[in-house]
């Protein structure tokens, strides 16, 4: 084995298996495998996501992967050292200070004493928390406790870094700052094991996806295709019930017989295509029209795609049934990542019929944006924008502005050149 | 195990030590073949040892108006107790100059035994949360605790000689022992802490049963009254006991010094090595699936 091929991580049939004491059926214990044949080949440097619904056995993989609960069968090879960032603040004791709580907290995570003492300036600094430092821990604010957990943990030297879900606590800002903190640690040659829910940032990070599905794998390659076959796991479970309801013209004879888009998920940008079959019976005489109404998980009608909008009525074959099958193409605008619902309405003069929840798409990230992106700045729009912007005009050394209202251009100015 | 699978040393040692392969698999049997590693690794957490074993010393007395005057006041309290009830009221004292320095240093050498014992074997559970988040060698959780033993030791032999001094009672050559015995007792309550420690991760009825058996285990010991003075058949049965000759040699040491009693030292020595080492491997045995039970 050259040291060039040499895998950061190896492993092969990796099974845990665990016994659930069973009450129900005569008090035999049963076996649960949690984690059933993975196989995997992490080559150093690459970042690589695991994805997972809950339960697909994504923690028991990283407490295998980080020897906390040995495996059942299988082995994992380190080439290495590893960090692990399982969970932030992990032996942080409440009544140490800052500065205590730093050195037990590295010596934890396996830093040596020199190391820490070595890098201390810098987790101080990254944390924020300089003035704090001689202060037991229990009276920090929780974001200051995150922060400074986080900043002990990033700053283990390592060559392969496990990182679990720590992006879901701190605020953006500190978010953005981890992201930043582990895509450094991928550059810099490190191989990064990151699982999370987040899909955002597994594909703002990562360059390859692997998809756990009840302890298997079930997809390993690029992180859109990642994104997409997750999305399709959960898809599986989660099936909108089509809710039929009459409509106000009574037997027309006019039905949605299917409404189903082309793929069951879609990137942010990509024209997303849906094909729809009605059929008509022949006591039909007038034209009707089909609506389309995309509905977010809020249950906010995002689009209402209405036939009337682009090139108006569909007629009907004179005195014969009839089946016609068309295809809605949405090109705009961006949908934000997460889960849609089609209703779906077949109208002439009054609706003809109805088909809530007829069908359900997934829109999965990347952002169509560049950089490392903090939840809040799309965490208020119903879509995404398609837009640009620019600084038009830039007054310097302007006075200042005398009304207190005016202000805001000010800053935002500041904000610009900052 | 796979012979083949024997973890290629790769670069020169001085290049990238730590560059080297870690293989996870299924535990089995007592792990005896992996020691050494086993050895090594405790070796390289050695500045965790000593983090947690700061952190359990920082924490006893933060918070407390009194902080480090604690340590000092236990042991006078308990030999006082002592003096008074066995001293006094049972009438122990009879034929002993010193008798609160006696108990006191019998005390010492007891607290000294018990206090490691009860943590180590408490240490795994009470640190469950980190045990189930972060991997490092759970030994070091009973092994840690030894170092606040040893500053109470201190600090107690400490105030020990302001009372021996006013008392008139000179050190003797005894002392050089004192290493010696402390070291078999420390070595003995380790190995049945990590026993009990190993036992409580499944049934935490040890917890319960050890605070009611130490006390017997005490008045067993003769930590109140001297081996010497108990009759000759059941003196065979308290010396079976290793803190019996450990608390005995401690205060011989201390107070007047009776020479080393070589059958007991090495009868002890035995024990508490082999306390050690099965304690160690049950420990061991426990150690990696732990986090699954705890």
């Amino acid at each position: 084995m050259s040291s060039k091929s040499q895998k950061a991580v190896l492993v092969r049939g990796l099974s845990k298996r665990y016994r659930i004491p069973g009450r129900n059926n005569g008090g035999r214990a049963q076996t649960f495998w949690a984690l059933r044949g993975v196989d995997l080949e992490v080559d150093p440097g690459e970042v690589v996501g695991v994805i997972g619904r809950n339960g697909a056995g994504k923690s028991t993989f990283l407490k295998v992967l980080t020897r906390i609960t040995p495996p059942s069968e299988g082995f994992v090879e380190l080439c290495g050292r590893v960090g692990s960032l399982l969970e932030v603040g992990t032996g942080f004791h409440p009544e140490l200070t800052g500065r205590e709580n730093i050195y037990l907290n590295g010596a934890i995570l396996g830093m040596r004493r020199a190391e820490i003492r070595a890098s201390f300036d810098a987790i101080v600094t990254f944390a924020g928390v300089e003035r704090f430092l001689d202060m037991p821990v229990k009276r920090y604010s929780s974001g200051m406790y995150v922060r400074l957990a986080f900043a002990v943990a990033a700053h283990l030297r390592s060559e392969i870094l496990l990182v679990d879900e720590v992006l879901s606590v701190g605020d953006a800002d500190f978010q953005r700052r981890c992201l930043g903190k582990m895509r450094d640690a991928a550059s810099g040659g490190r191989t990064v094991l990151f699982v999370s829910h987040h899909l955002e940032s597994v594909a703002a990070l990562c360059s390859r996806a692997v998809v756990l599905e009840s302890g298997q794998v079930s997809y390993d390659g690029e992180v859109s295709g990642g994104l997409r076959a997750y999305a399709q796991a959960f898809g599986k479970v989660s099936r909108v019930s089509a809710r039929r309801s009459p409509g106000s013209i009574p037997n027309s004879g006019v039905a949605i017989v299917e409404v189903e888009p082309a793929n069951p998920c879609f990137g942010c940008t990509e024209s997303k295509r849906i094909r729809v079959q009605v059929s008509c019976g022949r006591e039909q005489r007038v034209p009707y029209f089909v609506s389309l109404h995309v509905v977010d998980a809020r249950g906010a009608v995002l689009l209402q795609c209405d036939s009337r909008l682009k090139g108006g009525w569909i007629r009907p074959e004179e005195g014969a049934h009839s089946r016609v099958d068309l295809e809605f193409v949405l090109r705009g605008p961006w949908l934000k990542p997460g889960c849609y619902r089609i209703d779906a309405f077949v109208c002439a003069s009054g609706i003809l019929d109805r088909l809530e929840g007829a069908a359900e798409f997934t829109v999965v990230p990347p952002l169509p944006y560049e950089g490392g992106i903090p939840e809040e700045a799309t965490a208020q729009g119903a879509v995404l924008p398609d837009f640009e912007w620019s600084v038009v005009q830039r007054s310097c050394g302007a006075s200042p502005p005398v009304d207190g209202a005016l202000s805001g251009p000010g800053t935002l100015a500041s904000a610009v050149n900052g | 195990m796979e012979p083949e699978d024997a973890p290629p040393q790769k670069g020169a040692e001085g290049e990238d030590s730590s560059r080297k392969i870690r293989r996870i698999q299924p535990a089995e049997g007592w792990g005896g073949e992996q020691l050494f590693a086993w050895a090594r690794e405790l070796w390289e957490y050695r500045d965790l040892l000593w983090s947690l074993a700061v952190r359990d010393l920082r924490l006893r007395y933060r918070q407390t108006a009194l902080g480090v005057l604690w340590v000092v006041f236990q042991p006078l309290a308990g030999a006082g107790i002592f003096a008074v009830v066995f001293g006094w009221v049972a009438g122990f004292s009879k034929g002993k100059e010193h008798y609160f320095l006696y108990s006191m240093a019998g005390l010492l050498a007891w607290n000294c035994f018990q206090s490691t014992f009860l943590k180590a074997s408490m240490s795994v559970v009470a640190n469950g949360a980190l045990v189930a988040k972060v991997y490092f060698p759970r030994m070091l959780l009973p092994l840690s605790t030894v170092l606040s033993t040893m500053v109470d030791l201190c600090i107690g032999l400490g105030a020990f000689s302001v009372v021996a001094w006013t008392e008139g009672c000179p050190p003797s050559f005894g002392l050089l022992w004192l290493p010696c015995w402390v070291g078999l007792g420390l070595l003995f309550a380790l190995g049945m802490g990590m026993m009990a420690a190993a036992l409580m991760t499944r049934f935490r009825d040890v917890q319960h049963v050890l605070p009611m058996l130490l006390p017997f285990f005490l008045y067993a010991t003769p930590v109140a009254y001297g081996l010497e003075s108990v009759p000759e058949r059941w003196r065979m049965i308290l010396g079976l006991n290793p803190v019996s000759w450990m608390v005995q040699g401690v205060r011989s040491g201390l107070c007047r010094f009776e020479g080393v009693p070589w059958n007991g030292m090495v009868y002890s020595t035995g024990v508490a090595l082999a306390a050690f080492l099965v304690g160690g491997l049950c420990f061991r045995r426990m150690e990696r699936s732990l986090a699954d039970v705890l």
